[in-house]
């Protein structure tokens, strides 16, 4: 156990003290001993091969102490976070139906006033669904669609909002084409996503997005009359085009990689 | 706390071998003094804390794979016993079957009989191959040696990523992107079996070993040379001759072997990986026996070379097995993996030179060194070679009857008779 706290000792000598580096010297001694409990019950009885045998499992304190350290920190943060999310989020809906009514009240307006706490929920809702975002990414990959479900959400509620301003200030008639719009934004977002962190089978959403989208713009390019309904629909083709495109340049870019198989031709042979 | 080790390929491909043997590699060392079994047992514990796959148990919930590490003691895992009949105590422990469920996944023997000692181990396959496995016995030889002479802790033991991917890490991204997009399926798909009995409830393990004297073991060599062919070749060659003779092929008939290939040739650096599997096959194929057997010979270095010149040797379906275990669950992996793949029914193993220095302990170098592959299932057989001091073994484990071993024992006969008459060549 001398052996332990000296190596631990001499590891972290340059470093300051401070309550993080206290709970990793502990932590990092009592998994040691953990560990020499279990070599011991293995049956091994040489205390000096115990120690060497335990201290080659850790063979870079000082560094895995400035993982922790930034582990600690970022828990902390996120900690704090969390906190202030949990307080602030009734709070400043309190605080946006207190402006509403104040502002209803001074103004005797109260058409529209009510996007105050509208937005407020759906700001509040975007902050936690991205909270959740971060922590899901750090899981393995298999939880991964739930972070590009709660990002399609957050791109939603923002459309939504957007769509219920316009509504309230430039008329309801208007502002459908919002819908599309959220919908073909809901899908680049995921599209971004997907790519940024590796997905598996992003490719395979590209191709599915890509004649969506330009469904979508077909819509929104036709309802503002820029592209007639009659002719527009070719836009749809331009996106299943665009795949075609990116398909035939997947695979020119593949066959640049294909390795001539010398195993082929002795099977041929025989 | 349960500690988790990721199941990685080629644990899960030797899982699903399951069916075609009992996956058991076996060691068996001869000394000619009395180790010490306290320092074997230090060193032992150690390797496994470096490997704790082989104290784990492999978990198959039928969705994923993983190795649970387990807890254990030595006492388990090492045997010491005193028989009076070495070789009958030594074939009865090489010929058992470690469960991929067991706590352990690696067992030990030392037997004691007139002031000489006997090390057999046995381990499964899922864990490591033989090309590690002999890796392992040198470091424990090595690290035995290190402690008992000058108290050194055995800890010197690689330890690492068990990930099949280390096979492309000497790559560039260029060549490892190539080696990538080997989606072939290469399996052998040949009807030419050993002529072994029909499988029956009471057929039983047994190790059968033949030894090529050192005299005969340069002369393969020298002829070998002549010939542009090397030992491995020799030998397959004389099995192939050898299988047309016992098994009554038709000589016209084109028959494959696979051989063992060993992955680590593409990595120039392996001391950061942990022990685990590289080993793939090789479909050494003749289109024909030939008129005799120096012309099988040149079919066989034919299509040994083919491979040998293939940047990618071995690499060919590694992509296609990652795919098929990633896509669904494991046990409908399994079944997806078992349409498109065929169990060679004709195998080879050459393990190769067992080095008596490594395997020194206390000053004295094994009287006898002998590895093995695993005890095939009927109709499935794997001939293993290993040269200790020169001196090749071959050896065959068929879980099979009396007859089996008598057809393995003639099949032998006939290898060392169509050895005999490659030699007389260098005579002529």
């Amino acid at each position: 156990m001398k052996k332990f706290i000296q190596t631990i000792e001499d590891a972290c000598k340059d470093v300051k003290y401070s309550e993080i580096l206290y709970q990793y010297k502990r932590n990092l001694l009592d998994e040691m001993n953990d560990r020499a409990c279990d070599v011991r019950q293995a049956g091994l009885r040489d205390e000096g091969v115990i120690e060497d045998l335990i201290l080659s499992e850790y063979s870079d304190i000082r560094g895995d102490f400035d993982r922790y350290y930034a582990a600690e920190k970022r828990r902390k943060k996120e900690a704090l976070e969390h906190k202030l999310l949990l307080i602030g989020t009734p709070l400043l809906i309190v605080l946006s139906v207190a402006i509403y009514i104040i502002q209803g009240i001074l103004f005797d307006s109260w058409a529209g006033n009510w996007l105050i706490i509208v937005g407020t929920v759906f700001a509040m809702c975007i902050l936690c669904m991205m909270a959740g975002v971060r922590k899901i990414m750090r899981l393995k990959k298999i939880f991964h669609p739930i972070a590009r479900l709660l990002t399609a959400g957050s791109v939603m509620l923002v459309a939504v909002f957007i769509f219920l301003l316009c509504g309230v200030t430039i008329g309801w008639s208007a502002t459908w084409p919002i819908v599309p719009g959220g919908v073909a934004a809901l899908l680049i977002g995921d599209l971004i996503f997907a790519f940024l962190t590796r997905q598996k089978f992003a490719m395979i959403n590209t191709f599915v997005y890509l004649p969506a989208i330009f469904t979508m713009l077909y819509i929104i390019l036709a309802a503002f009359n820029i592209v007639s309904w009659g002719r527009g629909w070719a836009l749809i083709f331009l996106g299943i085009a665009l795949d075609a495109v990116i398909g035939i340049c997947i695979l020119l870019n593949n066959a640049k990689y294909k390795y001539k198989q010398e195993v082929e031709d002795v099977w041929k042979e025989n | 706390m349960e500690r988790k080790l990721n199941a990685e390929l080629w644990d899960k491909m030797h899982y699903l071998f399951r069916d075609f043997n009992d996956r058991m590699v076996h060691v068996e060392l001869n000394y000619d003094f009395e180790i010490d079994v306290d320092a074997l047992k230090t060193v032992l514990i150690c390797f496994f804390e470096k490997a704790p796959v082989l104290h784990s148990r492999f978990v198959d919930n039928h969705f994923s794979t993983h190795w649970e590490v387990m807890p254990y003691n030595i006492n388990d895992v090492v045997t010491v016993a005193y028989p009076d009949d070495v070789p009958a105590a030594v074939e009865e422990f090489l010929t058992q079957y470690i469960p991929p469920e067991s706590h352990l996944q690696m067992k030990a023997a030392v037997f004691f009989k007139d002031g000489k000692s006997t090390i057999c181990i046995v381990e499964n396959h899922m864990c490591m191959d033989g090309g590690d496995l002999k890796y392992f016995v040198n470091a424990l030889c090595e690290n035995y040696n290190a402690y008992v002479n000058e108290h050194k802790s055995p800890i010197a033991l690689r330890t690492g990523s068990r990930s099949y991917e280390e096979v492309y890490s000497s790559f560039s991204p260029t060549e490892t992107r190539m080696a990538k997009n080997l989606y072939k399926n290469v399996c052998a798909k040949d009807d030419h079996s050993f002529p072994l009995t029909n499988n029956s409830i009471s057929d039983v393990s047994f190790i059968a070993r033949r030894k090529i004297d050192e005299e005969r073991f340069m002369k393969i060599k020298a002829v070998g040379k002549k010939h542009g062919a090397t030992i491995n070749d020799m030998l397959v060659t004389a099995y192939f001759y050898s299988l047309y003779e016992l098994a009554g092929y038709n000589p016209y008939d084109s028959v494959t072997i696979s051989c063992a290939i060993d992955l680590r040739r593409h990595i120039k650096d392996t001391s950061e990986m942990g022990i685990t599997n590289h080993t793939a096959f090789m479909q050494c194929n003749i289109p024909e026996r030939g008129r005799d057997i120096f012309q099988t010979l040149n079919y066989v270095v034919r299509s040994v070379n083919k491979f040998k010149n293939d940047k990618f040797m071995g690499l060919y379906g590694l992509p296609l097995l990652k795919f098929g275990y990633s896509i669904l669950p494991h046990t409908a992996s399994e079944e997806v993996i078992k349409i498109g793949y065929s169990n060679p029914l004709l195998a080879m193993s050459n393990i190769g030179i067992l080095k008596a220095d490594k395997l020194a302990l206390s000053g004295h170098e094994p009287t006898d060194a002998f590895m093995t592959g695993a005890v095939k299932y009927k109709p499935y057989v794997l001939l293993s070679a290993t040269s200790y001091k020169n001196v090749v073994t071959l050896s065959m484990c068929v879980r099979g009857n009396e007859q089996d071993k008598k057809i393995v024992n003639d099949f032998f006969d006939l290898m060392e008779k169509n050895l005999d008459v490659l030699i007389g060549d260098t005579a002529e």
